[in-house]
């Protein structure tokens, strides 16, 4: 195959930046920068579902697999409705626009990148693309305090993950003298395994967790999601996780699949932790960012359940919870960006009678919040359902039962904010600012989503498992 | 006719109607109170009178599952989209539909939101409908679910009381239920090894000792809890006394029907071997239900709160007879999950009818009323004899069954529990007295009695306690036909 035709996903959205680059010199009126990000990302989006591409290049070190292809599907979904939720609301000094979508596109470039890479340096290339953009973009407020601290955080707790991961990478490499994937699973069959492997194996876990806001490497996701520009939270706490967890596939469900007795427990024991702290943490919390900040961890640890399956139906698992997933909790950040835009407030409390001033809003949280807490016939059940699913075949019945009754703290604090919504009065009188046609648009797609993907998955579960299938196969 | 109804997918329907009815409420103006009512009326109306012709169009000579609907949907995991109905079934859909067309009836009065309060009030049942009908286990928790969520808004939002107290609770204790279930599901799901769940497959297969043993507490407790199972009932109460009045009807005379049948249909007779192994526990735990119910609803002066612990009570005979185990106390259990679900759907509709007028709940703030509301005294002694089992009345026939059936099994138990009802005639009868034979009071001057719409909702639900408790065999033919299978598989060695 064609190598320009295999790379011409990540070809078009260099593209795409460098047109971004010029659209903001040329034109004065910065919103056609936006519309220019929205409406290439919507032909990137087609292009990569019509043009299914299946090979590799550079001795495996770039592939263009199912799972690549999925993932793109799922991060390009994740930035075009970030896109949406941007345009009307992001307020930064007109010459700093372009910049803003030129770090989000470089963003979603090195995840792309990373997904398709099989070799252990493209992998990391990759990462520190995607998360180096972010940096830049959540401190783009430049005279706000929090955005300020939250960019500081973040790069400082991303590099010292960075640190470790790297750490880990290089030990595997000292150990199994390779780099690329294939070579290094291997490697895992042969007898006799060094210690140096294996510390280099947790090390790459711990230092995975920061991008999946897992236990231990959390506490960053509260203060940056507070403080970074909404629709950047929104796309952090979707597109950068998936990423994330294929990453995680790549190299926990493939490359050391052998190794599964050594890292498994390690794993469980980091989702039943990182879902009951999650959860524990946001029951408190007055401010919806950071409410929702420690909704995504315990999310985190859901989607970490699916691992415990290891096999075809985990990995389908996985990745169908990213793809619902991504539409919930955008859902969840459209409706706060959509509030703060009307009311100026992130406060919990100013939520109270939303549904009586704007029932579109409310409608979408409701139902956002609900598909979180894994309540059919919305999404998050058949996904929740399909990660219990997969646990349950390797007879995970503790986990299980753990992460079920993890769902129901959950929904205790999601039925506090529903109460908001729903059974209070309002209490503060609302601007008369109309909600901006683009964050219509963003909460209309995303209930679709949540309700289409609840009650007729079949189709896209078939897609997952012929993805997972196509990995080992 | 017969034929007719073969073909035409009559379950579907029925739990179609109250979402038809939500799609339609949709495009309704909000403040046209009137259209709202009169719409949600109408689509429930046809779930009722399809789920009488369905009732009598049941052949309980042949048995089984009937009414088949069966159609592929995640077929990679199993999940089938797949409705079918036996003699149990039949029953409980009966009574949905009776208690859904008399709570929307007895909610006329309702003007705070009332677009809302349908719409929610609708998915719940379409909820309800659609648990009573499945077959397919993963489609069974689906509906499951749905019918338990609505009920947080419900109460909290037109609720009285500790509304969203009681609401959080309910909720919560509820779902830590559902966990279970889900864990219970996927249990039984993988330890057959077909891919499926379907449940006539998964029905045939034999469990090993072990599993059963492990399993039948995960799923029984599940169910247990939204039965009222004590130490489990907790939300019960404080949940039937916050809710407005059709949703403690509902929740009182449907849900935890649903509760009831989820033990028996799925943890009893998929798990016969961890039933028969933890059933006398059961038997132990279901003499607290009753006799602690009924002290409970003794020691109580708010109306509502008493017919919550009655609830609580009468649910404790209804598991008394699931944990009885053989085909009499089971016929006459589900035959008391009917007759409660009707009983305390009247119950619960005439203490709203009352509270509506006298703006009072606590007994002893009310005196004298058959003066002034002669028609509502006589639906409330009927309804009050029911409850304590007088002869002629739906109640009866079921208390006795499940009494004489558990007798063969747990003579003592049954002895203690036969004491409750002693307590429950002496709660209802100075209830009675108290409120409406006490002297009476001038202060209730321009209180009136039903009107024609309270009318229609007592006269139904009372229909139906008269014409079950004369004539019984009908049903109880059709009970009889889908329980003895499940007793046959609990005799099996």
């Amino acid at each position: 195959m064609d190598i320009l035709f295999l790379i011409s996903d990540e070809l078009i959205l260099t593209l795409i930046i460098i047109l971004i680059l010029l659209f903001d010199i040329l034109f004065k009126n910065k919103r056609i920068t936006g519309y220019f990000y929205i409406l290439s990302l919507l032909f990137l989006l087609f292009y990569v579902i019509f043009y299914k591409r299946n090979d590799s290049i550079l001795n495996n070190a770039f592939v263009y697999d199912g799972l690549s292809w999925f993932g793109k599907i799922i991060l390009i979904s994740g930035s075009l409705i970030t896109g949406f939720l941007s345009i009307d609301t992001v307020k930064v000094k007109e010459k700093r626009m372009g910049v803003y979508y030129i770090l989000l596109s470089s963003s979603l470039l090195g995840m792309m990148l990373l997904i398709s890479s099989k070799e252990l340096i493209t992998l990391y290339v990759g990462l520190e693309l995607a998360t180096i953009s972010l940096y830049a973009v959540t401190a783009i407020y430049k005279n706000d305090d929090y955005s300020l601290e939250a960019g500081i955080k973040y790069l400082i707790l991303g590099a010292l993950s960075s640190g470790i991961l790297l750490y880990g990478l290089s030990l595997i490499y000292g150990a199994t003298r390779t780099t690329y994937i294939e070579k290094i699973l291997y490697y895992t069959t042969l007898p006799g395994l060094s210690s140096v492997f294996i510390l280099g194996i947790i090390l790459t876990l711990i230092g995975i967790c920061f991008k999946l806001s897992a236990v231990p490497m959390h506490v960053w996701t509260p203060d940056v999601y507070q403080g970074a520009p909404t629709p950047i939270t929104a796309f952090i706490s979707t597109v950068s996780k998936t990423a994330g967890f294929i990453f995680l596939i790549r190299l926990f469900s493939y490359a050391f699949i052998k190794l599964d007795f050594i890292f498994l427990p390690l794993i469980l024991v980091i989702s039943a932790v990182t879902m009951t702290a999650g959860n524990l943490m946001a029951i408190p919390q007055k401010n919806i960012k950071r409410l929702l900040a420690y909704s995504t961890i315990s999310q985190a640890g859901y989607i970490l359940v699916g691992f415990a399956g290891l096999s075809v139906f985990g990995i389908s698992s996985v990745i169908f919870y990213l793809l619902v997933y991504t539409f919930t909790n955008i859902a969840a950040f459209a409706v706060v960006t959509g509030f703060s835009n009307i009311t100026g407030s992130d406060e919990i409390d100013d939520y109270s009678g939303l549904a009586q001033k704007e029932p579109l809003l409310a409608l979408t949280f409701l139902l956002s919040l609900l598909s979180l807490a894994g309540i059919p016939p919305l999404a998050g059940f058949v996904g929740k359902f399909y990660l219990f699913y997969a646990a349950m075949q390797k007879d995970f019945l503790w986990l299980v039962i753990f992460a079920a009754l993890n769902s129901v703290i959950s929904l205790y604090y999601y039925l506090l904010i529903l109460k908001r919504l729903y059974i209070f009065d309002p209490k503060k009188d609302f601007n008369k600012i109309k909600l901006p046609l683009s964050i219509k648009i963003a909460l209309i797609i995303t209930i679709a989503g949540i309700i289409i993907l609840g009650i007729l998955p079949t189709k896209i579960i078939d897609i997952c498992t012929s993805v997972a299938n196509e990995i080992f196969f | 006719m017969a034929e007719f109804i073969s073909k035409f997918p009559i379950l579907t329907v029925i739990y179609l109607m109250p979402l038809l009815a939500v799609i339609s409420l949709l495009f309704i103006n909000e403040k046209n109170h009137k259209a709202i009512k009169i719409t949600t009326l109408l689509f429930t109306t046809i779930s009722f009178l399809l789920s009488i012709i369905l009732f009598l169009s049941y052949d309980f000579q042949k048995g089984g599952l009937q009414f088949v609907e069966r159609y592929n949907w995640i077929p990679s995991i199993g999940v089938n989209y797949f409705m079918g109905v036996n003699g149990i079934n039949v029953t409980l859909v009966l009574l949905t539909g009776i208690i859904i067309v008399t709570g929307v009836l007895a909610s006329w009065d309702v003007n705070v939101r009332p677009k809302e309060f349908f719409m929610l009030l609708l998915t719940l049942v379409t909820g309800v409908f659609g648990v009573f009908m499945s077959y397919n286990l993963f489609l069974f928790f689906l509906f499951y679910e749905i019918a338990v969520l609505p009920m947080y808004l419900l109460i909290g939002i037109w609720g009285t009381g500790d509304k969203e107290y009681s609401a959080m609770k309910l909720t919560l204790y509820l779902l830590v239920g559902s966990a279970f279930i889900l864990a219970g599901i996927l249990g039984l799901y993988f330890a057959t090894g077909l891919y499926t769940f379907d449940f006539d497959i998964l029905e045939k297969f034999n469990y090993s000792r072990n599993f059963q043993i492990i399993f039948f507490p995960i799923l029984f407790l599940g169910f247990g809890v939204l039965a009222a199972l004590w130490p489990f009932h907790t939300w019960s109460p404080d949940g039937h006394a916050s809710a407005p009045t059709a949703v403690s009807m509902l929740h009182a005379g449907v849900l935890m029907k649903l509760g009831a049948y989820g033990c028996l249909i799925i943890a009893v007779y998929l798990l016969p071997e961890g039933a028969k192994f933890w059933l006398p526990f059961v038997a132990l735990l279901t003499i607290v239900n009753i006799v602690y119910g009924a002290l409970g609803a003794f020691a109580q002066k708010d109306l509502k709160y008493i017919v919550a612990y009655s609830s609580v009570s009468h649910m404790g005979i209804v598991l008394l007879g699931i944990a009885a185990q053989n085909s009499t106390a089971l016929s006459g259990s589900v035959f008391q999950m009917f007759s409660h679900g009707v009983m305390t759907g009247l119950f619960f509709g005439l203490v709203g009818m009352v509270y509506g007028r006298t703006h009072t709940r606590i007994i002893n703030d009310m005196s004298g009323l058959a003066k002034k509301m002669p028609a509502l005294a006589v639906f409330f002694i009927m309804t009050g004899l029911c409850s304590l089992g007088l002869p002629g009345l739906s109640g009866f026939v079921a208390e006795v069954l499940v009494f004489i059936g558990s007798f063969k099994t747990y003579p003592v138990i049954t002895i203690i529990c036969v004491t409750g009802i002693v307590f429950t005639a002496y709660y209802v009868l100075r209830v009675l007295q108290i409120i409406f034979y006490g002297k009476y009071d001038e202060k209730f001057e321009h209180l009136t009695d039903a009107n024609k719409i309270e009318f229609a909702a007592l006269f139904i639900l009372m229909f139906f306690i008269i014409i079950f408790g004369i004539y019984p065999f009908y049903v109880m033919k059709v009970i009889h036909s889908a329980v003895l299978p499940i007793a046959q598989k609990l005799l099996m060695p």
